[in-house]
């Protein structure tokens, strides 16, 4: 689906169109004062981060780069999100949320 | 149905707001039209509503929707009921010519206000700037430290000016609640105010059938008033340009207290959007100042004073408040004599980008420049809108100038470049529009 469509159909999330129900299912998993590191999150910015830490807000939103700053670790598993060893620095003990995972890190 | 209901109450949030502003303000707003007054109730609501959240914030409180409509309501009310409102001068009603065109930015609107409120907001800069330190700020009950300082967020620009985040909160605060959706009701809203105060400035210097060409030129410019436009700081920045350069031309023909006052307010305002607004309000009120000492008549240091000195300030205490940022996007480094050609070769990517072959917006913004400085000099009506083509030039040159110091690839930042001239059109269209209304009308346009 062109980036467009989706975005109509999916609002702020434009053509990722998983990352909605992902970034949503963390938010509805953690408090709002925690610090959150999410495995597409880019410390350089770009359209995945910005829509996520604008969903998450008031949340902190990190990369995994900075996961020892945060509260918990999300890893989004729909195709084009985590690799395997995305996955394995999320942590051991990950409760599923919609196209993805959430470990509680603290 | 809660879209509406949140809509309905952000609106009338503003409203209340606007109205306070309209009655306290009613000293410095006298001698100006009806529409230039609700346009600059609007502006200045809108500054009232931020005012009163973050003072409520800064005292450890976060005001509910009782106080950020009962605090502008009790100030309308104790405006109307202690302050003396000041004569309204008869304004002529508007010819057919005029109504048609009235009718037709009143359709601009509507289309725009469709666009807006059709989905949430979701342009780049509202989601990773204006409405991500809005949202912050509003379940933080808090302006925190982490929007100036946090590394995890320097893309979210923590050294911008904080005014529309405050503005998006402080309307959520208004209605109990965050809403991006409904939040979009605002940015119609200030596409109709800078209609009105084109139409009430122009009407009262030229004529209703100008004022009205004014008014659908600027609402009808639909590459500002677009979808993607909503929820980023072009169109307030728009407005504050407009409002600015309206008080600007007014004091520097009659310099006046309440002149004086809206030329101040503007500047700060102005400069709490976004930086460009920093940056216009110093070009033009440093060309004010030259002519002034050109003409030896004692207006240089109020001019600077009272439209340089409270964006400066601005900056200065914003500074202050939250501390040094380091800016990201530009490397300084490059004005080092060592550096040049390095940045002589930015400026050849950016000039070769903006200027280039078969892509007329650059080549059309700059002429729209020059068509404003020739239409801009000789104006019967307002001879003072002279002092707005040079700051309009050295603005736009700027931008294009500043793209050549860009940290990262300079074709990218110029990409921005347009955008921002964009925010420059309603102020062209104050000179431009007094000179194309014979069209619609049957005498010479002149002064009233």
């Amino acid at each position: 689906m062109p980036s467009e469509t989706a975005r109509l159909h999916g609002s702020a999330f434009s053509g990722l169109r998983n990352v909605a129900p992902f970034v949503r299912g963390v938010a509805s998993a953690t408090p709002p004062s925690s610090t959150v590191a999410l495995s597409f999150v880019s410390e350089k910015g770009d359209r995945a981060t910005y829509a996520a830490a604008f969903e998450l807000a008031p949340r902190r939103v990190v990369s995994f780069a900075r996961r020892r700053e945060a509260d918990f670790a999300a890893v989004f598993l729909a195709p084009g999100g985590a690799s395997a060893a995305d996955r394995r620095l999320g942590g051991t003990r990950g409760t599923s949320v919609p196209f993805g995972e959430l470990f509680r890190l603290r | 149905m809660s879209f509406l209901l949140h809509t309905a109450g952000i609106l009338a949030a503003i409203a209340v707001s606007a109205c306070a502003a309209r009655f306290a303000a009613d000293a410095f707003l006298a001698g100006l039209s009806r529409a230039e007054r609700w346009a600059w109730a609007l502006w200045l609501g809108l500054a009232l509503e931020a005012s009163v959240y973050l003072v409520f914030l800064a005292a450890g409180r976060a005001p509910g929707p009782a106080v950020m409509v009962g605090a502008p309501a009790v100030i309308a009310a104790a405006a109307i009921l202690f302050l003396r409102r000041r004569p309204r001068a008869t304004e002529p009603a508007p010819g057919s010519p005029a109504r048609a065109l009235l009718a037709l930015s009143v359709v601009a609107v509507a289309v725009f206000a469709l666009a807006a409120l059709s989905e949430p907001m979701w342009s780049n800069d509202f989601l990773a700037i204006w409405g991500f330190k809005g949202k912050t700020i509003w379940f933080s009950r808090a302006v925190p430290d982490r929007i100036f300082h946090d590394p995890a967020v320097v893309w979210s620009h923590p050294e911008y000016p904080l005014f529309l985040p405050a503005v998006f909160a402080a309307l959520s605060a208004s209605i109990g609640r965050w809403d991006d959706h409904a939040l979009a009701a605002l940015f119609p809203l200030l596409q109709a105010a800078t209609a009105a105060a084109l139409y009430g400035w122009t009407k009262r210097r030229f004529s209703t059938c100008a004022g009205a060409l004014a008014a659908i030129l600027a609402a009808a410019f639909f590459p500002l008033f677009r979808a993607f436009e909503v929820g980023m700081a072009e169109i307030p920045l728009a407005l504050s340009l407009l409002l600015f350069s309206q008080a600007a031309v007014d004091f520097d023909e009659t310099p006046s207290r309440s002149a004086g006052m809206r030329l101040a307010i503007a500047s700060l305002l102005a400069a709490a959007v976004k930086r460009e607004g920093t940056l216009f309000v110093v070009l033009a009120a440093g060309w004010m100042a030259l002519r002034a000492l050109r003409r030896r008549n004692g207006r240089a240091v109020p001019v600077l004073a009272l439209a340089a000195a409270p964006a400066v300030l601005h900056g200065l205490l914003l500074t202050a408040a939250r501390g040094s940022i380091p800016d990201r996007d530009y490397d300084w480094s490059f004005a080092r004599p060592d550096r040049w050609p390095a940045l002589a070769g930015q400026a050849g990517q950016v000039l070769s980008h903006l200027f280039r072959a078969g892509d007329a917006a650059t080549w059309i913004a700059f002429l729209a420049l020059a068509f404003f400085a020739a239409a801009a000099r000789p104006a019967g009506g307002a001879p003072a809108l002279a002092i707005l083509g040079p700051a309009l030039l050295l603005q736009s040159c700027v931008y294009v100038a500043v793209c050549s110091f860009s940290t990262f690839d300079p074709v990218w930042q110029a990409s921005f470049v347009p955008r921002l001239e964009n925010a420059l059109f309603p102020v062209m269209v104050l000179a431009v529009a007094p000179r194309l209304a014979f069209l619609f009308s049957s005498g010479r346009v002149t002064a009233e």
